[in-house]
C-alpha cells in the first residue's frame, strides 16, 4: 500500500472523534453540509466550525508527518 | 482583505464554494494571487482533502471506516434520543413510550445481536410488567435505565407495592419530607432479595409510623 495513504489513513485514525466523523463524512464519503447535519443531527453552522477544524487539524498533523 | 491574511475556516469555505457572494469571492482570490503565505496555506488544505479523496478509492478499510463511524453516530443519537426524553416530569408518560428503549438502549453496540434480540424481547415483556405493578399502585416512575426503573410511592404504599413486586430485586430509600442526596452506596445497602418458592416471601412489611402518607419511598426494581 501507498505509504502516503498508510499515513493518511493513521492520522484520520487519530483523530478526535468529532473531527474524524466530520471528515470521513464530507471528505471521504462526500457528504452534503445538509446531509452532515442531518446524520449528526446538528446545525449548518456547527457543521461548517466542525468541518473547518478537523481538516485544520488534520492538514497541521499531516503537514508534521511531512506529506504536505 | 489586501493587508490581512485569510483564515483558515474562510479557506475551507472557498474550497468548498460556499462563500456568500461572488465579490467576497473574487476579492479572496485577488488576495491569494499576491500573498504567497495564504497560497501556501491553501495549498495544504487543498493537499490535506485531496489525500482524503483518494482513501475514497481504496478498497480497504474504507467501508469499514465509514460504517462503523455511521453506527457509531446512530447509536449515539439513539442514546442522546433516549436522555433527552427522561425529564422526571414527564417520567409516567414516557414511561409507556420509554418501554422499548429500556430495552434496546444497552444492546446497541453489543456483538451476538440475534440471541440479545431475543434476550430484550423477554425484557420488554418483563419492564412492562414492572411499569404497570407500578402505576397500579399509584406510585411515579422516576427513571428507566437498562438497569432498573426508579420509582417514588408514598410510604403507606410501599408495602403493597412490594408484594405485588415479589421476587424482584428492589432497593429503596426512605425520602422523608425532604429528599436527600441519594447515593449508590446508600442503594447498596438497602438492597434486598426475596425470594420464591416454598419458603415464601421473606420481605418483611415496614411498620409505619403515624407520617406515613407525608413521606415518600424512593425505590429501584432491578432487571434480571
Amino acid at each position: 500500500m501507498n505509504d502516503s495513504i498508510r499515513i493518511v489513513k493513521e492520522e484520520i485514525n487519530n483523530l478526535p472523534e468529532d473531527y474524524r466523523e466530520i471528515l470521513v463524512l464530507r471528505d471521504i464519503q462526500g457528504l452534503s453540509y445538509n446531509e452532515i447535519a442531518e446524520v449528526l443531527d446538528i446545525k449548518l453552522s456547527n457543521v461548517k466550525v466542525r468541518i473547518h477544524r478537523g481538516r485544520e487539524f488534520l492538514k497541521n498533523r499531516l503537514y508534521a508527518r511531512g506529506l504536505i | 482583505m489586501n493587508d490581512q491574511h485569510i483564515s483558515f475556516g474562510t479557506m475551507s469555505d472557498l474550497y468548498d464554494n460556499t462563500i456568500p457572494t461572488e465579490e467576497e469571492k473574487e476579492a479572496l482570490v485577488k488576495h491569494m494571487d499576491s500573498c504567497p503565505s495564504c497560497r501556501g496555506e491553501y495549498e495544504k488544505l487543498k493537499n490535506t482533502i485531496h489525500f482524503c479523496q483518494e482513501l475514497r478509492a481504496c478498497e480497504y478499510p474504507l467501508p469499514e471506516l465509514c460504517n462503523n463511524t455511521i453506527n457509531s453516530i446512530k447509536s449515539r443519537r439513539r442514546k442522546r434520543m433516549f436522555s433527552r426524553a427522561m425529564p422526571a416530569i414527564a417520567a409516567s408518560i414516557i414511561a409507556i413510550a420509554g418501554i422499548s428503549l429500556f430495552d434496546n438502549g444497552f444492546f446497541i453496540n453489543s456483538p451476538g445481536s440475534s440471541q440479545i434480540a431475543k434476550k430484550s424481547e423477554s425484557r420488554a415483556g418483563e419492564s412492562e410488567k414492572v411499569v404497570a405493578i407500578i402505576r397500579n399502585n399509584d406510585a411515579t416512575v422516576l427513571r428507566i435505565s437498562d438497569m432498573f426503573i426508579e420509582g417514588k410511592i408514598k410510604l403507606a404504599r410501599f408495602n403493597k407495592l412490594r408484594r405485588e413486586l415479589g421476587f424482584r430485586n428492589v432497593s429503596y430509600s426512605l425520602m422523608g419530607h425532604t429528599p436527600i442526596a441519594r447515593q449508590s452506596s446508600q442503594w447498596r445497602s438497602n438492597i434486598e432479595n426475596v425470594g420464591t418458592g416454598n419458603n415464601g416471601s421473606i420481605w418483611q412489611p415496614m411498620e409505619y409510623k403515624t407520617d406515613a402518607e407525608e413521606q415518600y419511598v424512593i425505590f429501584r426494581v432491578y432487571s434480571k
